[in-house]
């Protein structure tokens, strides 16, 4: 583990200068920074490109990188930043087109391959704060230890926990408040026992 | 009461701990749940094109680095230079700003209490404490409590040769000794003696009395006594010339109080001879 840590350090110095060093950095981490970028989106152009740019910014602010946390949890930092910042510019464009649609920031191009039940998260977690979509990811989707998604988001372990806990909060208000009256009431009354939303087949009719 | 459930009442406490159960099971569904994985293939692919735009664009990464880092020097010289700035302009302004109010604060305590406007140069600050001599008495200032702390009298002082032959070149050149105002009232009838003369002094009315003044010059007058004077906080020397003249009424005598440093009359008065002290002496 250290000795990783060591030739990971020396790579990243090397790749300071040298390209080939660079390249081996990128490969090293790639996968991992797609996946997550993908996991955030579901789009696959999106990705590739978010995922261009992460790294772009990276081999250029390579001297600033101060090896606190490991290098990939810094790429995910930057790809973090990226990716709020793409939805932010969604959702300003949106508003300014005054769209009354309540629909997703983000129109996944490719779903054959999703898990429906990610699906229906993956939209619920889109009305809500982009902090709230980070953590969620970052803790249940991308297991994401408390101490990398502190390094990842820029927070306190308790600044964590009490995101976390709202996040929680608005997803739960968020899915009831998707579901039809009676469901809602059926839930309300403990008669329900399985979120509806969860449903696929559910959400299918409701939509 | 909330409604009912199987017969028990639907609490705040029930809600609590619904609420509870409902968030382990959004926690365990959620962990339950496939994250999906994205393409081997395409990611590959992505990961290629990557590969091939930083080979190419590889030199100019190395560029741009460096402008950030020089950026980065600029804009932390900027922002030291610009600290650094404004603490030089605040440790100039600040001090000359608290000493312009302080003063502004003890010319109007002074304005105030004694009816006196005093000049920002004659003020001595320091701290909240301003000192300033007034009508040939030190008056101690607390800007803090806007209030007069102390009037101190002047304290008789030695003067050498040369401050004794100065405070009698100044008076003799003085303009307020050379237009020195003197009322022309009415004597009182003083053991038989009747009538007008420049002798008594008793005034039957203050209104009459100024608008009959008149300009009388004592710069050729005989000097009687020239004394030394200081203040216990001030520094200067002040000379108090005490003069007499045909000019001015029998039995009477003219005093002026003379600052040494600033070579001028501060005050001046007129009263029996030897009764007019320099502390009570009223500016002409």
């Amino acid at each position: 583990m250290k000795d990783m840590k060591m030739d990971e350090n020396k790579l990243i110095e090397e790749a300071l200068n040298n390209r080939e060093a660079a390249e081996k950095l990128i490969s090293l981490h790639y996968r991992e920074v797609y996946r997550y970028i993908y996991r955030r989106t579901l789009n696959k152009s999106l990705t590739e490109d978010l995922t261009q740019e992460t790294f772009l910014y990276a081999l250029e602010h390579l001297a600033s990188f101060r090896r606190k946390s490991p290098f990939i949890i810094w790429v995910l930092k930057i790809a973090t930043s990226f990716i709020n910042e793409h939805f932010r510019k969604v959702r300003k464009e949106r508003k300014g087109l005054n769209s009354k649609e309540n629909s997703s920031i983000n129109d996944p191009e490719e779903e054959l391959d999703v898990d429906a039940k990610y699906k229906i998260i993956h939209k619920h977690l889109q009305h809500l704060p982009l902090s709230y979509q980070t953590i969620i990811i970052l803790k249940f989707f991308e297991n994401k230890k408390t101490k990398e998604i502190c390094a990842i988001m820029g927070k306190t372990p308790i600044g964590v926990r009490v995101t976390l806990h709202r996040a929680l909060k608005a997803l739960k208000r968020e899915i009831e408040r998707s579901v039809t009256d009676s469901d809602f009431l059926r839930l309300y009354n403990g008669e329900e026992k399985e979120w509806p939303t969860f449903s696929p087949e559910k959400q299918g009719k409701e939509r | 009461m909330g409604r009912k459930r199987n017969g028990q009442p639907f609490l705040p406490k029930n809600k609590e701990r619904r609420d509870k159960m409902r968030k382990e099971e959004l926690i365990r569904q959620l962990k339950s749940i496939k994250a999906p994985e994205p393409n081997e293939k395409d990611s590959l692919q992505a990961k290629e094109r990557l590969i091939k735009k930083v080979r190419t664009s590889f030199p100019k990464i190395i560029q741009e680095r460096r402008m950030i880092i020089m950026k980065r020097r600029v804009l932390a010289l900027a922002v030291v230079t610009s600290i650094v700035v404004v603490a030089l302009i605040l440790s100039t302004v600040l001090p000359a700003r608290r000493v312009t109010s302080a003063k502004q604060i003890a010319k109007d305590v002074i304005a105030k209490e004694m009816h006196v406007t005093v000049d920002d140069e004659d003020m001595i600050v320091e701290g909240n404490i301003v000192i300033v001599t007034v009508n040939g008495k030190e008056v101690t200032v607390d800007t803090k409590e806007a209030k007069i702390m102390k009037i101190s009298m002047p304290e008789p002082a030695s003067l050498t040769e040369e401050e004794r032959n100065r405070a009698i070149e100044i008076f003799r050149n003085s303009p307020e000794v050379k237009n020195f105002p003197i009322p022309v009232m009415t004597a009182p009838p003083e053991n038989g003696d009747e009538g007008n003369k420049n002798g008594g002094f008793i005034i039957t009315d203050e209104d009459e009395a100024i608008e009959k003044e008149k300009y009388v010059d004592l710069s050729n007058a005989t000097i009687v006594s020239v004394k030394g004077y200081t203040f216990p906080n001030g520094k200067e020397k002040y000379a108090s010339i005490e003069v007499q003249s045909d000019l001015l009424p029998k039995g009477y005598s003219a005093t002026f109080f003379v600052d040494l440093k600033k070579g001028k009359i501060v005050s001046g008065g007129m009263g029996p001879s030897g009764s007019v002290k320099p502390g009570f002496i009223k500016k002409p």
